[in-house]
């Protein structure tokens, strides 16, 4: 019984000093890490110190370097593009900065990101993608439901971009021309004589001769600016011999006439001047005629001794 | 009206489509009513616009045209072009425009010369017998440059 008893305490003892003989590891491991920490900051003290004097010496060869003077030019820079901004303009701009910042904010969401991330992949495996014809094109644009997307994409930011381009450059013309411009007048025959008002708004170009879109009278009958009896009602066969003086045609004989009396037939019919063809077809005075019974311009002149406005079209 | 005494345009018509000889046509038409001095040179296709058995003739390609309603695949089949001119020339009526022939018979009576190209005369083996009456004569391109002087030049 005593002789178990013992066998029994042995074995405990034996299981107590492994037991212990861990603990004695385990203690002097924690010495250890102790004795580490305490070395480290022992150790921690000159290396900030030495880290202080780095830094300094890397800041002193920057400013050897230019960097600051590099630095203070970039803000002299700032200051210039700030001042040449006028007050309107700098509302803009300040308007705009929300905007920018929206856009920075929405560039580093995390999808957009990603997606920066995975282009930039694509880019890098760019070199193992085998070459692709025509054909591959065509096969990936019709299968490939990622290129599709991505074409779509493409599309709408083409298609913003445009927009963008536009009324950029919409705003320069604005500001290159200035608020308004007048229409031009037609010009007018040199043998009238020049108006003289003139439009108020700056021109870019100065226009020939003389700019007026302002009638002017002769004996009393209105003319418009290019040189046609104002009021078609108000022509005399006495007026159309004056006009046909004062523009070069002479003394009106019966083809004269006879091309008159039927432009004027045509124009009270349908409101519309004829045109030479129409003319040559039908008054019986044909193209050569008209040529030289009107020297040089037989549908415009034809009109102007006719009294009646312009004729219209290329023919 | 005398600031145009001195302006004179050339305008060579290069391509014998309808649409094609149309520019120069109306371009030179327009001049002459403008009081300007006008003269046509008609050179390599162009010249069938002044043949005479080919002026009534004149086709409308809508291959290789990008702003024709025409898908290209339909535009190449046989008759097409014959169709297109068929509608261009009925629009042109529809609008009171003169045919090919009648513009070139307005030109000559407005004072407008028409000329044809040697070279282009050759190659296409035709003789001044094969051209409508309206040309003035056949010219080479070194004529053409002397005629030209001072004139402003139009290529269609």
């Amino acid at each position: 019984m005593t002789q178990e008893t013992m066998t029994v305490e042995s074995e405990r003892v034996a299981a107590l000093e492994a037991k212990i003989d861990r603990l004695q590891d385990q203690l002097a491991l924690l010495l250890e890490r102790q004795h580490r920490q305490q070395e480290l900051v022992e150790e921690l003290g000159p290396i900030s110190r030495e880290m202080m004097g780095v830094m300094t010496q890397r800041l002193a060869d920057l400013e050897q370097r230019g960097y600051f003077e590099f630095g203070s030019g970039v803000l002299g820079v700032l200051d210039k593009v700030v001042t040449s901004y006028n007050g309107e303009e700098l509302e803009e701009l300040g308007e705009s900065v929300v905007g920018i910042l929206d856009t920075v904010k929405s560039l580093t969401q995390p999808e957009i990101l990603r997606m920066a991330h995975e282009a930039s992949a694509a880019l890098r495996e760019a070199d193992d993608e085998a070459p692709m014809g025509p054909y591959g094109v065509f096969k990936a644009a019709s299968n490939d439901k990622d290129v599709r997307r991505g074409m779509a994409v493409m599309v709408s930011l083409l298609r913003h971009l445009g927009k963008g381009a536009k009324t950029m450059s919409n705003k320069d013309r604005l500001k290159a021309v200035g608020p308004k411009r007048p229409p031009r007048g037609p010009r007018i025959s040199s043998g009238a004589p020049a108006a003289t008002s003139r439009p108020s708004a700056p021109v870019a170009a100065p226009a020939p001769a003389a700019p007026a879109a302002a009638g002017f009278e002769v004996d009393g009958v209105a003319f418009t600016g290019d040189g046609f009896l104002a009021d078609p009602d108000a022509w005399t066969p006495e007026i159309a011999q004056s006009i046909a003086t004062r523009l070069g045609v002479g003394q009106l004989g019966d083809e004269h006439w006879k091309v008159i009396e039927f432009s004027r037939g045509v124009f009270k019919e349908s409101g519309a001047s004829p045109n030479v063809r129409k003319i040559s077809r039908g008054s019986g005075v044909g193209v050569r005629d008209l040529y030289a019974l009107f020297p040089e311009k037989p549908g415009v002149m034809s009109a102007q001794v006719a009294g009646i406005p312009k004729p219209k079209g290329c023919i | 009206m005398t600031e145009n005494k001195e302006r004179k345009v050339a305008i060579i018509c290069s391509r014998g489509g309808l649409d094609e000889a149309y520019p120069a046509l109306i371009l030179a038409n327009a001049a002459r009513m403008a009081g300007i001095d006008a003269f046509v040179f008609f050179t390599f296709y162009g010249l069938d616009v002044i043949t005479e058995s080919k002026v009534d003739h004149l086709h409308v390609s809508m291959v290789g045209n990008p702003t024709s309603p025409m898908p290209a695949m339909i535009a190449g089949l046989p008759g097409m072009s014959g169709l297109a001119a068929n509608m261009m020339k009925r629009q042109m009526e529809d609008l009171d425009l003169p045919d090919a022939r009648e513009m070139l018979e307005m030109l000559e009576a407005s004072g407008a010369r028409l000329y044809a190209c040697e070279l282009a005369m050759d190659m296409f083996k035709r003789t001044e017998k094969d051209l409508i009456d309206q040309v003035d004569s056949v010219i080479t391109a070194a004529d053409f440059y002397d005629m030209s002087e001072g004139a402003q030049i139009i290529f269609t």
